[in-house]
């Protein structure tokens, strides 16, 4: 009779698979529990980066106010009020959400998205100037900014900066961020003064300007 | 106040503009295609063709309005008439009864789960991320009518060509859906997690041909790094459709290996060839859409299958690896395939040389264009020389092996355990971080942000690590493709030689790619698993040999 002898195996072999196995899963839970941290949470909540967003508690209500989508029926209103291939000029994430529905180009743009292409732009939102152009002084560099860019426009080929947007929404955090929605209300009064005032909705105040003059002047 | 059905007119527009018409065509090849049912019959390869067929029906539509001048608003009822005569086609021709799906059901409850999360999470578009900068395009795109737009979408001057299939795919889905393309992104969002998800699974498949190491492997893609919601939260870009086409075509690629694997005659080739034109044609339709969608996954699958050669051919150099004879790369297809690639590299190489002349102002540059050209020839020579002088090819791979580890910056090895050991950074939070060649040039490494730390943690140390000791006391064919994949990682990543070469050879300033850093849940996966069943397996042997 044939009887198969099996060989019991290595005592060594069992016990590296089982410290092998184990730690594997211990190093998966110690990975996993840093998420579940309620103070990570919160501090990842707050985060300006994307580190707000590396978290599994960041639901989808923060993503409804800040994510643009409450503003798309007024953006289908602003497709009659804009003319298209123009530049619009607004605060950064309002540029990014009429670039994304609107056939209009934008100025205040991410630097890495092309805005270091125009020095006198990329200058200009850098100090925030366009946050205090009721400022005599701040006023007349974007009106010159505006005459410079319209002679551009025409030798250039690129498009002529036509309409200042202003966001009033306060529920989005990425506006609450910019300067452009702390000085709403200094911005429409000095622009209501120059430029005329085409579209005011529930969130967007829209400026055409006609003229490029300086205040000064 | 948030709507309770959130973007749910969104989900149902996706499900019929992305999947629908694809899904029709995969029935209508599934019911008349042997060849094609052959590699076809999961669940996963069924979705994953559905969407990419959608893409392309979806893509050839608007090139054709756009050639013929035509406004993409005549695309949607195109795409109906595509639906009706499909529908027609496979209820009249009753194509639907030879139609078989397997279904594995904890893959869908992963599915679903992961799905559910997405949902809930979002397609990170709460804050101005390139996100907006992809819809900005496709959205231009939709009102230019035309793939090529003729001024950049965003500020109206010059841009850089981004490949533009998805972009045109979510202008067409506004188009039939009229819902604003943010909302569409956000929606896809989780469809397109999922779409990863499966396209790991068949990653897993082809690789250990073992259903439970490949979902567990893609469960663990869900979890590391991030638990569930890091890098899926980015699945509507570009580059992530690319990587569920990349990770599908490694799958078809293996496919087609094993069938060629079994011949190594011309004839045999021949026959085999007719007997997967069909697979041949669906990886070739999966190359042209990761031209079109974002082009590195592609560059990614080269590399990809050129490391798992040469790590098959290195494998001769080592006594240990006598076990996996025989295997593909000792066929003459493959023996030639490689060979061909590798010139191809090296060609290419040689090029980048006479293209990065004028950077050559330093040694250290010297050796950034030179390594590169170096290591294709080393590999070329040691392939060539390997059954003839093979105490001469160990040397060559002895040398070039330390060349490379010489060209590793272990400072930066050293940040992701010791964060205050960091490279200065560079210019601003994406650039690269600045790093110290041999002879004193500044160099760029990626730095650690967007969790690019944990992901290298993860398949930089753990994957590569578990890996490489596999291919050492357990040489197989799948471990030799995951640890070639791993020691990319760290080529790309930790040697600023090789970093600044893709940078500047590719003129692509953020050649690291997440998808890069995707192998060790495989490889977790597949020790875990192969752990436990030896334990049970000692277990059951020991209650054997008490009852003898």
């Amino acid at each position: 009779m044939n009887v198969i002898v099996i060989k019991p195996p290595p005592k060594l072999k069992l016990f590296l698979s089982t410290c092998l196995l184990f730690g594997l899963f211990a190093l998966i839970v110690v990975d996993a529990r840093q998420h579940f941290d309620p103070n990570l949470i919160q501090l990842k909540k707050k985060h300006h980066s994307a580190q707000r967003n590396w978290n599994l508690f960041f639901g989808q209500s923060n993503v409804y106010l800040s994510g643009g989508f409450r503003y798309a029926e007024e953006l289908k209103q602003l497709e009659g009020v804009l003319e298209a291939d123009v530049a619009v000029f607004t605060d950064l994430a309002t540029s990014y959400y009429l670039s994304s529905s609107l056939p209009v180009y934008v100025k205040n743009v991410h630097a890495h998205h092309g805005r270091y292409k125009s020095p006198e732009w990329h200058a200009f939102i850098n100090k925030r100037i366009g946050c205090y152009i009721n400022h005599a002084d701040n006023f007349d560099k974007f009106a010159h900014l505006l005459e410079a860019e319209e002679r551009l426009a025409t030798r250039r080929d690129v498009p002529p900066v036509r309409y200042v947007v202003i966001n009033k929404d306060s529920d989005n955090i990425n506006l609450r961020r910019d300067c452009f929605l702390r000085r709403a209300s200094a911005l429409s009064e000095v622009l209501s003064a120059s430029y005329e005032k085409i579209h005011e909705g529930d969130m967007f105040v829209v400026f055409r300007l006609t003229a490029f003059a300086a205040q000064s002047d | 106040m948030m709507p309770i059905f959130f973007h749910a007119q969104a989900h149902l527009w996706i499900a019929y503009g992305l999947f629908f018409n694809g899904l029709l065509l995969h029935v209508v090849l599934f019911g008349v295609s042997k060849q094609y049912q052959e590699f076809t019959k999961p669940l996963e390869c069924q979705v994953l063709l559905s969407f990419f067929f959608s893409l392309s029906i979806n893509g050839a539509i608007l090139l054709t309005l756009d050639t013929l001048s035509q406004p993409f608003t005549m695309a949607p009822p195109v795409l109906f008439l595509l639906s009706v005569v499909g529908l027609l086609i496979v209820t009249l021709t009753k194509l639907y009864s030879k139609w078989l799906v397997r279904v594995n059901w904890f893959g869908v409850a992963l599915y679903a789960a992961m799905f559910v999360i997405l949902l809930y999470n979002g397609g990170l578009i709460d804050q101005v991320s390139d996100a907006w900068w992809h819809i900005s395009l496709a959205n231009k795109i939709g009102w230019a009518d035309s793939f090529a737009l003729e001024y950049g979408h965003l500020t109206g001057t010059t841009e850089r060509y981004y490949p533009p299939l998805w972009h045109a795919n979510l202008a067409l889905l506004r188009e039939l859906s009229s819902q604003n393309l943010s909302i569409l992104w956000n929606a896809f969002t989780a469809w397109g997690g999922v779409l990863k998800l499966m396209g790991y699974y068949l990653v897993g498949l082809a690789l250990f041909k073992d259903r439970n190491i490949a979902m567990l492997g893609a469960l663990l893609f869900a979890l590391l790094p991030g638990f569930g919601n890091s890098y899926m939260r980015v699945s509507a870009w570009p580059s992530h459709i690319s990587y569920a086409a990349w990770f599908f075509s490694i799958y078809i690629a293996f496919h087609l290996i094993n069938a060629f694997s079994s011949e190594n005659r011309l004839s045999g080739y021949l026959v085999v060839f007719r007997n997967q034109l069909v697979s041949l044609l669906t990886l070739f339709l999966l190359v042209i859409l990761m031209y079109f969608l974002h082009q590195f996954e592609l560059l990614l699958f080269i590399a990809a299958f050129c490391l798992y050669f040469c790590g098959l051919s290195l494998s001769k150099l080592s006594e240990s690896c006598a076990s996996l004879r025989p295997i593909e790369s000792d066929t003459a297809l493959f023996v030639g395939v490689y060979r061909l690639s590798l010139f191809g590299l090296l060609a290419m190489s040689l090029v980048a040389v006479y293209a990065l002349r004028a950077k050559i102002t330093g040694l250290d540059y010297l050796a950034v264009v030179t390594l590169p050209v170096a290591l294709f020839s080393t590999l070329l020579l040691t392939d060539m020389l390997i059954d003839r002088a093979k105490r001469f090819a160990k040397w060559l791979v002895f040398i070039s092996l330390g060349v490379l580890l010489l060209s590793l910056n272990y400072q930066h090895l050293a940040s992701l355990f010791v964060p205050e050991m960091s490279l200065p950074k560079g210019p601003s939070h994406e650039r690269p971080v600045l790093a110290e060649g041999w002879f004193g040039a500044t160099l760029g490494l990626p730095g650690w942000h967007l969790q690019l730390r944990a992901g290298l943690l993860w398949s930089g140390v753990v994957g590569a690590l578990i890996s490489f000791v596999m291919v050492i006391f357990k040489p197989s064919r799948e471990w030799v493709f995951i640890s070639a994949n791993c020691l990319f990682i760290w080529l790309l990543f930790l040697s600023p030689y090789m970093y600044q070469w893709f940078t500047d050879a590719l003129k692509y300033h953020s050649v690291w790619r997440f998808g890069m850093l995707s192998f060790h849940p495989i490889a977790i996966a597949a020790l875990v698993l192969l752990c436990s069943r030896s334990l049970l397996n000692g277990f059951s042997q020991h209650s054997e040999c008490h009852r003898d």
